[in-house]
């Protein structure tokens, strides 16, 4: 499934009562769908996870996106998981690729990284690689210059005539507004810490935010799920919905947990464990 | 939807878009369960679901796709009492 699905369905599923976290390639894509908590990872399409075979990278890849799960407390977070494509691997790509044009007419070609990946169906020739044009991304001319075909502003010929900006009164109110967003979204970003510790560095909302959600932190990872479900319907406003598996608890909030009686005291953990605590979070270690 | 014992071999992956090669030599490299599995072993998490489930995107029209088959893939999630999704693009 494509970026953009990805966050409809995990909405959804969101909204039916489940914790849950989505990768993605283009995490800005996934975010406009809606999706509750994303974890962004560099890596280029159809291997998500990892190389094939690579069973170490795709274990490190998922056990970090579990992990970033329980370290975002705000909708709408995106956590960048510290996971590069290397030289190495992309020099790998590459050469499968070469394998994979003389195979056939209906295949692909690599032409630098992640996401130069272009279809050649119909033995189309673009007639210049593909600027791995990261930056644009950042500035969001994909979504500024309506030249642009692709959501990723990677296009291949389009990309060298590309217009001239005219700073017009609507062009300028146009780029105010999208800078507005790109603030508002970045203040909603979990990173990682200098040592790779999610939790380290978890950022604390803002106040008075449009995706905040008056809540108090939730309890230490993996010692009990209890799903905060993040309302979609209403991402904005104050009240959410809580569904607390061990205790049989489902129902409407607007407030503290503490006033509305739900037992936040420890209890067995059931499904999830999670024997290397130490390593998530000295502060929040589990009892 | 597919059993958590499913293997690379097991399925046939096809994709326009994108290379599909890479899945069909390892499927962990979009769709991990035996890294699931792994983690499992390891006592990270406590098991993995005993179904999981993958569609098709572009999606351009989703709301019959949101309407029936998320609806179903919500109701399996209930009945094997789940508690965590990990969605994975390809």
């Amino acid at each position: 499934m494509c970026c953009w699905s990805v966050g409809l369905v995990q909405r959804d599923i969101e909204a039916a009562g489940f914790s849950t976290i989505s990768l993605s390639m283009i995490p800005e894509l996934t975010a406009s769908a809606g999706a509750p908590r994303i974890a962004a990872i560099e890596h280029p399409f159809g291997v998500t996870l990892g190389r094939p075979g690579d069973a170490a990278g795709q274990l490190a890849v998922l056990r970090t996106a579990v992990r970033a799960l329980e370290a975002m407390l705000t909708p709408g977070a995106i956590a960048h998981l510290p996971f590069d494509w290397t030289s190495r691997e992309r020099e790998a790509l590459f050469r499968s690729a070469g394998r994979l044009r003389r195979l056939g007419r209906r295949c692909l070609i690599v032409f630098e990284g992640s996401r130069d990946l272009v279809s050649n169906w119909g033995c189309e020739r673009l007639y210049s690689p593909i600027r791995h044009d990261r930056d644009a991304l950042a500035r969001r001319t994909h979504l500024t210059n309506h030249h642009n075909r692709n959501p990723c502003g990677l296009n291949g010929r389009q990309d060298r005539v590309r217009s001239v900006w005219r700073d017009g009164d609507q062009q300028r109110a146009r780029r105010n507004q999208f800078q507005r967003i790109k603030r508002e979204r970045t203040a909603n970003r979990a990173g990682f810490g200098k040592h790779g510790n999610v939790l380290a560095n978890d950022p604390k909302p803002e106040t008075g935010g449009r995706r905040q959600l008056e809540e108090p932190r939730r309890e230490p990872a993996f010692r009990r799920i209890v799903h905060r479900v993040h309302d979609v319907a209403d991402i904005g406003s104050r009240e959410s919905r809580t569904h607390d598996t061990d205790a049989g608890v489902n129902q409407e909030t607007s407030g503290p947990r503490q006033k509305i009686g739900i037992n936040l005291a420890p209890q067995p953990f059931r499904l999830l464990l999670c024997e290397d605590r130490g390593a998530l979070d000295g502060h929040t270690a589990c009892q | 939807m597919r059993p958590r014992t499913i293997r690379t071999g097991d399925v046939r992956v096809c994709h326009l878009h994108i290379n599909p090669a890479y899945a069909q030599q390892d499927l962990n490299s979009v769709l991990p369960v035996a890294r699931l599995d792994e983690l499992a072993a390891l006592g990270e998490i406590g098991a993995s679901a005993p179904s999981h489930y993958s569609h098709m995107g572009y999606t351009l029209r989703p709301e019959r796709f949101l309407r029936e088959s998320v609806t179903g893939i919500v109701r399996h999630l209930r009945e094997e009492r789940d508690d965590v999704v990990v969605v994975v693009p390809v």
